[in-house]
Parts: structure tokens; C-alpha cells; sequence
């Protein structure tokens, strides 16, 4: 059981979200980094959409009441468990009474703490996930506050001495820290813009703005227009779709994204590369890199393996150490 | 004002990806219930086809969010096509629902810009508003939010290019050929024009919103508040 | 004034290297002490024994952390009981190694990236002395 001892902004509880709920409205919302919801919990030998703790980028302090096997994952935000500094991506046993930390964010902008077995829950529509617009899921459909208490569906689970981790997948840098790339599917109307604001789309770094949160992040810059003015039917919106509301600059759809919207597509971030957009933060930029359909489902593979590979390990590390015992 | 509002233009791809995530269907058709009874009659066969973990129904148009990426999708674009074609209006089989409307005031902060831009007065537009026996399109957007057919075209207004940050739960909008009743709080870039007082969406009901495509409904003012 | 003793100095001697003590601080009363410090001869000279940290599994050796700016120790450095010294990686997954007390690092015994197996020795380190 943990205690939350200051939190600051919409941390939340988050699995992989909703599936099959599109028809209902309910976005999928769920971990903006699902790849640090994989990792965290594969540290921890939990099920793949355990529910974590999603800290956006705000410190957060939490206390152990109990013994417990937890794991940090996503942004490097300088943990420390009653003082002494975590490694980024590691999971590690605390002991009743120590308290976990997390403040100076140096990479990244959600953070996700992982507890043995997840989060304890109740699943809303078959998923732990908050579901901040409807008010349900999750700790009672609402952020994290001073004073929550927290159960885990297990107390503990078979670590390392010392504790164990895995390597952070680098972001895709393209020019200067600042700029990430991420990869891009033109949309349904990307032929519909000026060969102008394609070239745009494609060449400029765009800096995310304050603006920017679970439901997306707008970008700053340029409008890019179209060729015709149009009126789209509302149409189908899933996570990544990058819209051009009234030939203005684009803004990313994300987690938390209405599930239909009736603004004009120019292109899709790929879902491979939706966990770096994520940790992307004001101040830095964004740079699309277009890709073909090949690619993309590549991307998705590699990431998907590289999670299998990691629990793999993962999961045979803790077995010798139980077979040990 | 009509060439900012016609249909559909045939430069849209009527098959288009979203990522690896999903794929629109955009069929070349006008806005009438003819249409949406077709969409709504493909969209009951493409929930076993492969590959297709969700069929999404939008406003004469659908969205398939794939379980995994298909291997080919233009094979998928060229089936759904000669599916599409094979598929006629089928009837919809829905519930009617009657539903009281508080227009204007804070509720409908946009009601005077509608008159004005329509250049009808407030009165006319209640009137024309409440006309009509809805057809619920479409759900999506937000938990229990519906889109309905059926709206006079003397009521169509553009979009607003600046979305407003929140609108109440409740709240009745129009934006081009489309009106809808927000189920919660949230942002929206249509013009808000009345309250409605009903709970569209309920997480522990199975299924969780109230409304389904194919249903029906009528308005009826309950109020006007000048 | 006599000279003092050299065998009571070199018993003194003898008892600090075998207490493992660097200096020696005799105080009685105000204005009346005095300080002997041995040189720091490094590992072999000092009496204490080192203690030499096993690998506790497979891997490949790194002295930092992918992300960090620096290796998490150095020979000279402090190091707590329980503190991590090093990292062991078996593909994209890392473990642990700690320090098994508290002391002082003396030597690195393996190469940054060396294949590692179980038990094999990776640091000296002397225990911090009571």
C-alpha cells in the first residue's frame, strides 16, 4: 500500500485504455508512454496492462506503507528513494516507511510508477484507465491528491538484489537535443494542402507549446493551407492524428483525443512513435519524418519485439533467482 | 455560403489510413439518412472481417480500427469498396426518445450569432430547431455524445475557427450540416445554442451510452431565455 | 629530555596497521594532544583485508548507467553498504552489483564491457574501519 504525499498536476492512474469503446465515444486514453507501461511492468513480472501511476512532468512524492516491489519507468526524473538516487527504468523492493520521489525532470514529460501486480483498482468498461472528460476509471475518475492511498495486487515479486532495469530506448534525434523526430503517415486529405504547406509539414521543426496535454499537444508555427476550403463530416479520430483546424499550424491528437473530430487530416504519427512524441516537452520540437505503410508496421514490430526481449530476459533473471532461493 | 458547405468533394480518397492505427472510409454521398442507413447496414458485416477490431460508425463515413495492422491494405480498400457497393439502406431498427430543451442564456451562448448569421430571428430558429424528428447518426467524440441528422439547412453555420475551451455538459450545438448534444463538459469549436438535461452516458450501464445509431429523437423547448 | 621510545613508536605502529587505522589521535585535556598518521601506502600495505565483490550474475560490465553522466564509482571513492557499484547487462536489462559494506574502492578488477560470469571478481574494496 502507498500513500501519496504531494502530487501536483493530473497524475493519473493509467493502463493501456479502452478497446472497443470507440462506438460509445470513450477515447482510448491510457498511458501516453505505453512503452514505459510495458517496461515498467515487465520489471515487475506484471501483466502487460497492469495499471501504473502517470506523472506528468510535476514532482510527486510517495510513501510506502508497506514492503513493496515497485518500478520507475518513462522520463528521467531524478528519483530517489529516501534520498539515494534510482536509476532511470528500474525496479527495485521498499521497504515500509521509505519514501519515493520524483522531481528534477531531466529527459522526458510523463513518468510512470509501477507497482507488483499494478494497481488495485476497479476496472471501469475492462480497463483501470482515467478517464479524466467522462469522470470515471481509475482512483474515482480523477487525479491523484495528497492523502490517496493506494493498494497493489501484489506486495511482492522476485527481484534482483540491487534491483533491475532496462536500457532507455533513445529518442529519434533529427538536427540539434531539442528536436525529436517522429514518424509520419500522410492522412486521408494530405493531397488537399498546398505543395507549400507540405513542404512546411515536412521541413520545419515545430516547437510544442504550453498548450499541450493528454488530449494533444499544438505546435507552433506557420498555418499550412489548403487548396480548397472544405467542411468535413465528423469522422473517426484514433490517437496520433495530426489535424489543420481552419488551415492554422497542426495540432497532434493524443491520449485523451475525441474520438471523432471533423478537422482536416495531413498525416498520422506512426503508433511505433507515439510514446516518444509523448515525452517530447514544451520548449523542444517536434520534426515529422515521412514514412510508407511498410515502415510503419516495421517501427510497430521493432518496438513490439524489443518489449518481448526485455521480459524475456526480464522473466528469466527472476526465475534462476527463484530457483535459487 | 454554399460553396463553403457542399459536399463532399470527390478529391477525398474514399479510403485513407490513420497510421498503422485505423482506416477512414469516406464513400462519395450526400448528407441524408439513405446514406447513413447504408454506412450503418457495411458497418454490421465489417465487424468479423479480419483483422478489424472496432467498425466505427461517423457521419456517412466509418472508421475500422484494426486489432493488428492488415498485411495489405489496399486489398482491405478494394473489398470494403465492392462491399460497399453490394450494401444498400437497410431500416433502422432504433427506440425514440422525446427530450425538453432550455434555449439561450448561458446555455446557449451562441444562439443570437446563429439568428444573425442566418439571418433569422431567435424564435424562428427554436422553431426550426425543434422541427424535425432527429436520427442519431453517429456516437463518438466524447462518452455518449451524439450526432444527429435531420437539422433544416437553414441553420447551417461554419464552424467556429476558434474552439471555445469548455462547454457545459448538455449543452445542444451546430456546426455545418450537424447538431449534437454534448454528454459532458469539454471544448468545442460548434455553436451552442440550448441545454439539454439528460445523462447520455453511464459507465457501469452495458452498453454505456444511451443513445445508438438509429435511434430517434425530438426537442421541444422548454424554455427560452432572452 | 630523553629521546622517546622507538619500540613503544613502533608497537604503536605495528597496533595501527593491524586496527587498520590511518591516524591516531591522543588527547588529555587542553593544549595536550597529539596525532600520529600513517602514509596512505595503498591496498597491500594497510593490514585490514580487502574484501573483493563477486559478480552476482552474467552480463556485461559497465561502470555507469546508460543515461548518466558519470560512472557510479571511481577508485578512492566512498561507497555505502548496499550501494550500486556497477551495472551487469544481458542484452537491454540491467541488475545490480552492490557493495557488500561500507568502504573505500581500491581497485576496479574488471574492463568496462568485459563479458562477466558468476563470481567473478570485480572490485577490491577496503571496509571503512570501526
Amino acid at each position: 500500500m502507498i500513500t501519496v504525499l504531494s502530487a501536483h498536476g493530473p497524475v493519473t492512474i493509467q493502463d493501456r485504455g479502452w478497446i472497443g469503446y470507440y462506438r460509445d465515444g470513450v477515447s482510448r486514453s491510457g498511458a501516453m508512454d505505453r512503452l514505459a507501461l510495458a517496461l515498467g511492468n515487465a520489471l515487475l513480472g506484471n501483466a502487460p496492462d497492469a495499471a501504473c501511476i502517470e506523472v506528468p512532468l510535476t514532482p510527486l512524492r510517495l510513501r510506502f506503507d508497506t514492503d513493496l516491489a515497485f518500478a520507475i519507468a518513462g522520463a528521467d526524473c531524478g528519483a530517489t528513494l529516501d534520498g539515494k538516487a534510482l536509476s532511470p527504468y528500474w525496479a527495485t523492493t521498499a521497504r515500509a516507511g521509505q519514501v519515493l520521489s520524483l522531481g528534477k525532470v531531466r529527459w522526458g514529460s510523463f513518468a510512470y510508477v509501477a507497482l507488483a501486480g499494478g494497481i488495485d483498482v476497479p476496472s471501469v468498461l475492462g480497463a483501470r484507465s482515467t478517464h479524466l472528460r467522462g469522470g470515471f476509471g481509475g482512483l474515482e475518475g480523477r487525479p491523484l491528491r495528497t492523502g490517496d492511498t493506494l493498494r497493489s495486487l501484489r506486495s511482492e515479486t522476485v527481484l534482483p538484489r540491487g534491483g533491475i532495469g532496462t536500457l532507455p530506448l533513445p529518442p529519434l534525434r533529427s538536427g540539434d537535443d531539442d528536436t525529436i523526430g517522429v514518424r509520419v503517415l500522410p492522412a486521408g486529405e494530405y493531397e488537399l494542402f498546398t505543395a507549400a504547406a507540405r513542404t512546411m509539414l515536412w521541413q520545419l521543426a515545430w516547437p510544442v507549446s504550453r498548450q499541450s496535454n493528454r488530449t494533444g499537444y499544438r505546435l507552433d508555427g506557420p498555418p499550412l493551407p489548403m487548396s480548397t476550403r472544405m467542411e468535413m463530416r465528423s469522422h473517426g479520430v484514433v490517437p496520433g492524428t495530426i489535424q489543420v483546424p481552419g488551415g492554422g499550424p497542426p495540432i497532434i491528437q493524443l491520449a485523451d483525443a475525441a474520438t471523432m473530430g471533423g478537422y482536416p487530416k495531413i498525416g498520422a504519427i506512426i503508433e511505433a512513435d507515439l510514446w516518444r512524441t509523448a515525452q517530447v516537452r514544451y520548449g523542444q520540437k517536434l520534426k515529422f519524418i515521412e514514412v510508407d505503410y511498410a515502415g510503419a508496421v516495421a517501427a510497430l514490430n521493432e518496438l513490439e519485439a524489443y518489449i518481448a526481449e526485455c521480459t524475456a530476459v526480464i522473466d528469466s533473471t527472476r526465475r534462476a533467482l527463484a530457483r535459487a532461493a | 455560403m454554399t460553396a463553403m458547405l457542399a459536399p463532399e468533394p470527390l478529391e477525398i480518397p474514399q479510403f485513407s489510413l490513420l497510421g498503422t492505427t485505423a482506416a477512414i472510409f469516406t464513400p462519395s454521398v450526400s448528407f441524408d439518412l439513405p446514406a447513413q442507413q447504408r454506412i450503418l447496414a457495411l458497418s454490421a458485416i465489417l465487424a468479423d472481417w479480419p483483422d478489424i477490431g472496432e467498425v466505427v460508425p461517423g457521419v456517412t463515413n466509418l472508421m475500422l480500427v484494426f486489432s493488428r495492422p492488415p498485411a495489405d491494405p489496399d486489398a482491405l480498400a478494394r473489398r470494403l469498396a465492392a462491399a460497399w457497393n453490394d450494401t444498400g439502406p437497410a431500416a433502422l431498427a432504433g427506440r425514440h426518445f422525446e427530450m425538453s430543451v432550455v434555449y439561450g442564456g448561458d446555455g446557449g451562448p451562441h444562439l443570437d450569432d446563429v439568428a444573425t448569421h442566418t439571418g433569422l430571428s431567435v424564435d424562428d430558429v427554436i422553431a426550426i430547431h425543434t422541427a424535425p424528428v432527429y436520427t442519431v447518426f453517429a456516437i463518438g467524440s466524447h462518452p455518449g455524445y451524439c450526432y444527429l441528422g435531420g437539422l433544416d439547412p437553414r441553420l447551417f453555420v461554419p464552424r467556429r475557427d476558434i474552439p471555445l475551451l469548455s462547454i457545459p455538459k448538455g449543452s445542444f450545438s451546430v456546426a455545418g450540416m450537424q447538431t449534437g448534444v454534448a454528454a459532458s463538459a469539454g471544448p468545442s469549436g460548434w455553436h451552442t445554442i440550448g441545454l439539454v438535461d439528460t445523462e447520455f452516458f453511464d459507465a457501469t450501464r452495458t452498453p454505456p451510452s444511451l443513445l445508438r445509431p438509429g435511434d430517434t429523437i425530438r426537442f421541444f423547448a422548454e424554455r427560452v431565455i432572452r | 629530555m630523553s629521546k622517546p621510545d622507538t619500540e613503544q613508536l613502533d608497537r604503536l605502529i605495528e597496533w595501527m596497521r593491524e586496527g587498520g587505522f590511518q591516524r591516531l589521535t591522543y588527547s588529555k585535556g587542553k593544549g595536550k594532544s597529539i596525532t600520529l598518521a600513517l602514509p596512505d601506502t595503498g591496498g597491500a600495505a594497510v593490514a585490514r583485508p580487502l574484501r573483493t565483490i563477486l559478480s552476482p550474475g552474467m552480463g556485461i560490465f559497465t561502470l555507469r548507467h546508460p543515461v548518466a553522466a558519470a560512472p557510479y564509482v571511481g577508485v578512492g571513492q566512498k561507497v555505502a553498504a548496499g550501494e550500486v557499484v556497477a551495472l551487469l547487462a544481458v542484452g537491454p536489462v540491467l541488475t545490480a552489483v552492490e557493495s557488500p559494506c561500507d568502504g573505500v574502492v581500491r581497485r576496479v578488477l574488471a574492463e568496462e564491457g568485459a563479458v562477466i560470469g558468476y563470481e567473478d571478481p570485480l572490485f577490491e574494496i577496503e571496509p571503512a574501519g570501526v
